[in-house]
This record gives structure tokens, C-alpha cells and sequence, in this order.
């Protein structure tokens, strides 16, 4: 599953977002939005959700539900759901989310579709990650984040309608009622996630 | 050398008319095959094959090394037993072993004991102690923890349920997925 790796380019996608943005005198300093945000050059948002995602190929991966179904599909591919409370661990990544299904090819053992509703959360230490549905393409590797989707590391915070993220390109699409904030910078752990400016956001 | 008894019913609008009633097939066969026996009023049977066809052409066939029929034949216990689904291509779906099963012919459920060992034609492949199949339903079933594992995870559940039809396995309450990392 590459739930972790695609948070671990949110990071590097996310100093391409911040494009053109400089740290603000006030505490903290908002980007609104109606339209969507693109690319740019990286400064202040260079470490937000900047995730550790590369080296978690070589951990475990752990799913644990309320229920599981297996189904092998008409062309012997496989279809996984997980119902209920699902939780996913990997390393010291950590998902969480009401539903997830997970799609495998035939003969193959990693899966070309992912699939999470219901308040997806994705946390790390110091890093969070959640929206209404993720869904996870590995054709198009594009992971996207939909419904009052926020990302926030320490106290800087980006939040949209959808994140759509391509991780072929590093590059991140804010869309709808896109907003950016960055705020000073911490002492390290005073701003992780439930900070002011992440909570001022939708 | 003894030959094995076989048993066949083939499935008319759910699961079969009954081609060969078992105790009439116990009746011809215990005269005839030196495999049969009766002690008391049990049948004892070794090798035993049992087949039951649905129209749509799946069946499951059960294979025991050992029989033992209650007196009326409706009720058998079976050792050594393996116990086969297929499709409407007769392609295997399903295999599953045990070491002892307890067989209601009517009704064609059963109950396997003894380290339930099953695979599928995925190469999936579960664990557990204890499995029932209702053969009203076409259902796998079990409340025992099953351990399943395939090329690449291991998946646990407080209990399974398996739809033959559908192919279909649910683990509840409470499943788990380990996939190991990359070395």
C-alpha cells in the first residue's frame, strides 16, 4: 500500500504549492482562495507534511477492522473492504477511516486502487492529514483527498475543498475554497495539528 | 483390494433430485463391496465418495477415507475427509481437509473438526478448528479464529464466513491484515 509514501511527497509537493509565499510578521499569515492553488516555488511550507514516507516500505503494514471482505472478482482480481473503524498501520504512520477498500490486479500483490471514507485521518508524529474520502490511483499515481480535506504540520495548515496530489510530478492541486496558513515558528511540538490556525480553518 | 463407495445426487431446482438414495446405495453396495460392513446397526464404509451437482453444474464432492453411517444412514461420520468445491466448469474453487467431519446426508451440511485446512484456487489459504457448511445456504461458516494467509498477507478474524456461490469471505467480528515490509 502506498498510503504512506503518498503523504511522504505531500512535503516536497507542498514547498511547489507555497509558491511566491514568505513569512508573515503577524503570528500568522492566511492565503484564501476560491480557485485553485498551483505550484510555485517552495519556501515557507517546505517541511509542512513533510512525512518520512520512503523508508516504510520495509516496515509492516497492519489493517485491523470491525470486519473484512474478501472477494475474488470475475477477472481474479481481488477486492478488499475493511468496515469499521479501520485502522492502518505502518511504522509510524498511522490511518484512520470508516471504510477502506483496497483493489488487487490478478497475480499481483500490491494493490492499483485505495479507497478510504469516513473521516480519514492520516497522522504521523507532528503531521495530520484528513478529509471525507481518499482515493488512491496507482495508474495514475495520484493520490486525492476530498471534502473539507486540511493538512497541517505544527501549526501551518493547508485546506480546500479537495487536495489532489500528483506524485509523479511532486505538485499539489488545492481545490475549492483554498486556504494556506503559515504561522511562526514553534518551539517543536507547542502547534501539532489541533494548533489555532489549524482549527480557524474549515 | 476394496472399492471405494460412490455416491451421487445431482441437484434439481436447489439441490438435487436424488439420483441414488444413500441408503438405498449402502443397501446395494453392502452385499457387493467388500469396502462396506455392518457393525450393529452402523455402516461402515471405507473410501467413501460423495457427489451432489447443482443444475448450474457446481458441485462439491466429499472424500473420506473412513464412513460410519448411523443406523438410517442419514447421519455419517467420516475420517481422513477432504472435501472439494468447483465451479460450472468443474474448475476447483475450494479444496479444504480435516482430519474428522460429521456428514447429514439430507441436508447436505456438515461439520468439520480437527484442523480445518482449506485453499482456494487463488492460493489462498485459511486455518481454523472448526467449520460448518449449510447446504441450504451454500455457506461456509465458522465462529472460531481463522488464520488465512496468501502470497502476500496474513489476515486474521474472530470468526469466517465463506459464500461458495459468490466466492465471498468475510471475516467478523473483528479482522486484521499483516503484510510484511520490503527487506
Amino acid at each position: 500500500m502506498r498510503w504512506r509514501a503518498a503523504f511522504s511527497l505531500v512535503g516536497v509537493a507542498c514547498t511547489l504549492l507555497a509558491g511566491g509565499l514568505t513569512r508573515a510578521d503577524p503570528p500568522t499569515s492566511g492565503v484564501d482562495g476560491d480557485k485553485t492553488l498551483q505550484a510555485a516555488t517552495p519556501r515557507d511550507l517546505r517541511s509542512l507534511l513533510r512525512l518520512q514516507g520512503d523508508a516504510d516500505a520495509a516496515q509492516d503494514l497492519t489493517i485491523e477492522s470491525e470486519s473484512l471482505e474478501l472477494e475474488t472478482l470475475p477477472d481474479q482480481g481481488r477486492l478488499l473492504t475493511f468496515v469499521g473503524d479501520v485502522r492502518v498501520h505502518q511504522g509510524v504512520l498511522e490511518m484512520r477511516a470508516d471504510h477502506l477498500e483496497a483493489y488487487y490486479p490478478p497475480q499481483e500483490a500490491e494493490p492499483s486502487r485505495l479507497i478510504a471514507r469516513g473521516g480519514v485521518q492520516v497522522d504521523q508524529p507532528g503531521q495530520r492529514a484528513h478529509c471525507a474520502e481518499a482515493e488512491y490511483s496507482r495508474e495514475q499515481d495520484r493520490l486525492v483527498c476530498r471534502g473539507q480535506a486540511k493538512l497541517v504540520q505544527g501549526c501551518d495548515v493547508v485546506a480546500g475543498e479537495s487536495i489532489e496530489f500528483d506524485l509523479t510530478s511532486n505538485r499539489v492541486r488545492v481545490i475549492g475554497a483554498a486556504r494556506v496558513v503559515i504561522a511562526p515558528r514553534q518551539p517543536a511540538g507547542d502547534c501539532v495539528a489541533e494548533s489555532p490556525a489549524a482549527d480557524e480553518l474549515p | 483390494m476394496s472399492t471405494p463407495a460412490r455416491l451421487h445426487r445431482d441437484s434439481g431446482s436447489t439441490f438435487g433430485n436424488l439420483c441414488l438414495s444413500l441408503i438405498g446405495a449402502l443397501a446395494l453396495l453392502s452385499p457387493l463391496d467388500a469396502s462396506a460392513e455392518r457393525v450393529r446397526d452402523e455402516i461402515r464404509v471405507s473410501g467413501m465418495t460423495f457427489v451432489s451437482t447443482e443444475q448450474t453444474g457446481r458441485q462439491f464432492v466429499v472424500r473420506a477415507e473412513r464412513a460410519r453411517f448411523e443406523a438410517g444412514g442419514e447421519i455419517a461420520h467420516l475420517d481422513g475427509v477432504t472435501i472439494r468445491f468447483s465451479d460450472e466448469s468443474e474448475r476447483v474453487d475450494l479444496t479444504i481437509r480435516c482430519a474428522a467431519a460429521r456428514f447429514v446426508v439430507g441436508s447436505e451440511s456438515f461439520r468439520l473438526d480437527g484442523t480445518v485446512d482449506g485453499i482456494d484456487a487463488g492460493g489462498r489459504r485459511f486455518v481454523t478448528d472448526w467449520l460448518e457448511f449449510d447446504g441450504a445456504q451454500r455457506v461456509l461458516s465458522t465462529s472460531a479464529p481463522v488464520e488465512i494467509t496468501d502470497a502476500g498477507a496474513e489476515y486474521r478474524g474472530g470468526g469466517m464466513r465463506y459464500d461458495v456461490a459468490t466466492r465471498r469471505l468475510y471475516l467478523s467480528p473483528g479482522a486484521s491484515m499483516r503484510r510484511r515490509g520490503k527487506p
